[in-house]
């Protein structure tokens, strides 16, 4: 069995090294210009030199602040909204209908508008990605609570359950159960949300090292800038799947995320 | 006869017509006593209301017309506090352990005591001494029941109602199911409702059996279940008297069957 | 009936509210209205484009450009699907592209779109069939999965071969799983067009957004993606939800 996987694993391997090479072989077989399609060795120098230079991880830091801060002020006004529609008629009646239009906005486009409201800093950028992870956490918990099970909230309403009890021992973990499954889809919208904001304005950060290489007509810059970016994107979506399958001994129950 | 506990007077359930489809009416005329300390099935096709029925009893819902009353209280969409309820599925937190299941409603009710000494009690009765720390997935079908049946028990619930609580069980399970539920009934002296739309399960365990008629569900016909107590719902049903009880509330309920069965084709087939 | 008449008017009563809450925030000097505008100044904008058919050519060309990227993308998304479903081994070879594609919201790849493929329609259009292929190539290839194998099991039996399940069985499926994944990126697709148009156009919504940031004009950025939003909302309310919907009362398996 561990044959056949690592044989998989080869293979796989054999195929990203294929386009790897076609990649780096098409400008000397003068089939494509290095111009437009650069390589990946120039793309592997240029990371390397920002990593030489010191460059590379103050640009990280800014976009990954700016998204980690979107993300957790998205997922706190998400998963309160949600709680809040959740148990309160009046509150779904009045919020649901614009939170639906909300959700359906092309909403990574309205950068330069939270650029205009909060400047070319890190705070527009932040907006930006809270603006879009909040509707992730927002439907999560709310459609968690809805078709979640109303089963449960029932019996536990036969058995006593009543107010904040209700709220400690049932909607809460529910709800906590919708938003790391929320949080995994959020992470990679968030960088894209800083990095998209960074496009259209900054001075700092991954997505202004990519926007200036299209400035500088600079394809190798654009590609190594890009390659960071879902490098780390992978890296923290491996990992979040690993803490939650870790974390949660009783997943697997009536919960399928 | 003891007194009633549970009674329920010209009660109907009607859910108002929505997105185009017509008024629903769940059940209706349905009047019945229930003594306090006895054993009731319920029994009907499906779609009859049976649930609809419990969930009124229980005050999850509230009647449309008629009066549904508890120890001379009336029921109106308002829970009470002394009845527990067993659901068709799994009614289980499954972020908590078994242990802290079982505790909830006693955290719930802040009920005094060692809370953790007397879920441990019960669920030493139902056979699962040693499960405390496992979550519910981690367990099957029939012992994750067994859970639940403590939860229900621990906080003292003076009636039970249970909706086809093993219809979800294999047959073997099932039957020791059915036998420990009676064990823990004739022990605790509780009041139950017990609904299924199995006759012999229904037979098997109660004093009385309700059929209830098609959609709208009334009462059809109530019959006594005379056999003889200590029961083995295994070994009852070579009864004779229970095959005559078979085959005498089977001819009520076989017209309801048809009945149902047309009605749905009707819904079908526009 | 009161009642009922103040929860279907409750949305507009909060719309409204945040409306005055602008404006009262840009009379009494809370904000400034040089970057947050003020809601009649973007009103007002919003019906003189309407009026003199300003913003038509502009609507028309991002609804161009993301027309034309999502037929390419969902042809395009739907047959690599019927190929990886009919050729797991190539299906399995491939994964680690997929997971790549999947990796970030496409989005992020607009500058280097229109680095390679210049200013015009054809930098978006790429950029749009992306997206949109990413979406159909995941969601019919999760889809196909699931029709369920008895009904192939019993079409071998009375005689269909690979071609008639594919018409018959296969193709049928997938209908429902491509309008799913139509509505998923309509979204992403608009906003694909749009960052791009930001990055570098000669029309289009964004276009006159970003025209109207480079000249510090809220009312512009405003106004632009005010138009963005309700073509948006309008084709997932009006078209793509009611095909959804229609398709789905079948969709058993």
């Amino acid at each position: 069995m561990a044959g056949v996987l690592t044989r998989v694993a080869i293979e796989r391997l054999a195929v990203v090294l294929g386009l790897l090479l076609l990649w780096q072989g098409l400008p000397l077989v003068g089939w494509a210009d290095p111009f437009f399609i650069s390589s990946p060795s120039l793309v592997g120098q240029r990371v390397w030199e920002w990593i030489a230079d010191g460059e590379l991880p103050g640009h990280v830091l800014v976009t990954g602040t700016e998204a980690l801060a979107g993300l957790v002020i998205g997922a706190v006004l998400g998963a309160g909204f949600g709680l809040l529609c959740g148990l309160w008629a009046t509150a779904q009646r009045a919020l649901l209908p614009l939170m639906t239009v909300g959700n359906a906005l092309p909403r990574l486009a309205f950068a330069p508008l939270l650029i205009a409201w909060f400047g070319f800093g890190m705070s527009s950028k932040i907006a930006l990605a809270a603006s879009v992870v909040f509707f992730f956490i927002f439907f999560g918990v709310y459609s968690g609570m809805r078709a979640g099970n109303q089963m449960l909230i029932a019996n536990a309403r036969v058995m006593g359950g009543r107010g904040l009890a209700l709220l400690w021992h049932v909607h809460l973990p529910q709800a906590f159960l919708w938003i790391i499954a929320g949080l995994r889809l959020s992470v990679g919208y968030a960088f894209a949300a800083a990095v998209i904001g960074e496009y259209l304005g900054a001075d700092r950060g991954l997505g202004y090292l990519i926007v200036y290489g299209k400035e500088m007509l600079d394809m190798t810059q654009v590609f190594a800038g890009l390659a960071v970016v879902i490098l780390i994107v992978g890296c923290l979506d491996v990992g979040l799947r690993r803490v939650a399958r870790a974390g949660w001994r009783w997943r697997g129950g009536e919960m399928r995320l | 006869m003891s007194d009633t506990l549970i009674a329920l007077r010209d009660v109907a359930r009607r859910y108002p017509a929505q997105g185009g489809r017509p008024t629903f009416t769940a059940v209706q005329d349905i009047t019945l006593d229930i003594a306090e300390g006895s054993f009731v099935a319920v029994v009907g096709p499906s779609g009859c209301g049976k649930s609809t029925l419990l969930n009124m009893i229980a005050g999850l819902d509230a009647p449309s017309e008629g009066r549904i009353t508890v120890a001379r209280e009336i029921v109106a969409g308002r829970l009470r506090d002394d009845v527990g309820y067993l659901f068709q599925k799994d009614a289980l937190l499954p972020w908590k352990t078994v242990q802290a299941n079982v505790e909830l409603p006693l955290v719930f009710r802040r009920m005094p005591g060692d809370h953790g000494r007397i879920a441990r009690e019960w669920l030493a009765r139902v056979g699962l001494a040693g499960f405390e720390g496992n979550f519910p997935h981690q367990l099957s079908g029939g012992m994750r029941k067994r859970v639940a049946l403590a939860a229900t028990f621990v906080y003292g619930p003076r009636i039970l109602l249970m909706d086809e609580p093993f219809s979800a069980l294999d047959v073997q399970t099932r039957n020791m199911m059915e036998n420990e539920l009676l064990d823990l009934w004739q022990q605790n002296n509780k009041t139950v409702v017990f609904v299924t739309h199995d006759l012999e399960e229904a037979i098997a365990l109660a004093d009385h059996v309700v059929v209830l008629t098609a959609n709208p569900g009334r009462v059809k016909k109530q019959f006594r279940v005379t056999l003889d107590r200590p029961r083995n719902v295994n070994d009852i049903r070579f009864d004779d008297r229970f095959r005559d009880l078979h085959a005498e509330i089977w001819e009520a309920l076989r017209e309801e069957v048809a009945r149902s069965y047309a009605l749905q084709r009707q819904l079908v087939h526009g | 009936m009161a009642r009922r008449w103040l929860g279907a008017a409750s949305p507009f009563l909060v719309v409204a509210t945040l409306l005055l809450a602008w404006d009262g925030a840009t009379r009494f000097g809370l904000a400034d209205p040089r970057y947050l505008s003020r809601p009649w100044v973007v009103a007002a904008l919003i019906w003189e484009w309407t009026r003199s058919g300003y913003i038509l050519p502009h609507v028309a060309a991002t609804f161009v450009e993301v027309g034309l990227g999502y037929v390419c993308g969902t042809v395009a998304g739907m047959a690599v699907a019927f190929l990886f479903f009919f050729r797991p081994r190539l299906a399995e070879l491939c994964d680690p592209l997929v997971v790549l594609l999947n990796a970030a919201p496409r989005a992020i790849l607009a500058p280097f779109a229109v680095l390679m493929f210049g200013i015009d329609l054809a930098s978006k259009v790429m950029l749009v069939t992306l997206v949109v292929f990413t979406i159909t190539l995941l969601s019919l290839s999760a889809g196909l999965k699931e029709v369920d194998r008895t009904i192939v099991d019993n079409a071998r039996v009375m005689g269909a071969g690979t071609s008639d399940l594919t018409r018959h069985v296969y193709l049928p499926a997938a209908l429902v799983w491509v309008v799913s994944a139509m509505r998923i990126s309509i979204g992403q697709a608009f906003t694909a067009a749009i960052v791009c148009e930001l990055l570098g156009a000669t029309k289009g919504l964004g276009w006159i957004v970003a025209a109207g940031q480079s000249a510090v004009k809220p009312d512009w950025i405003m106004a632009g993606l005010f138009f963005a939003a309700v073509i948006v909302v309008l084709i997932d309310v009006a078209i793509l939800a009611p095909l959804e919907r229609r398709g789905s009362h079948w969709r058993v398996f």
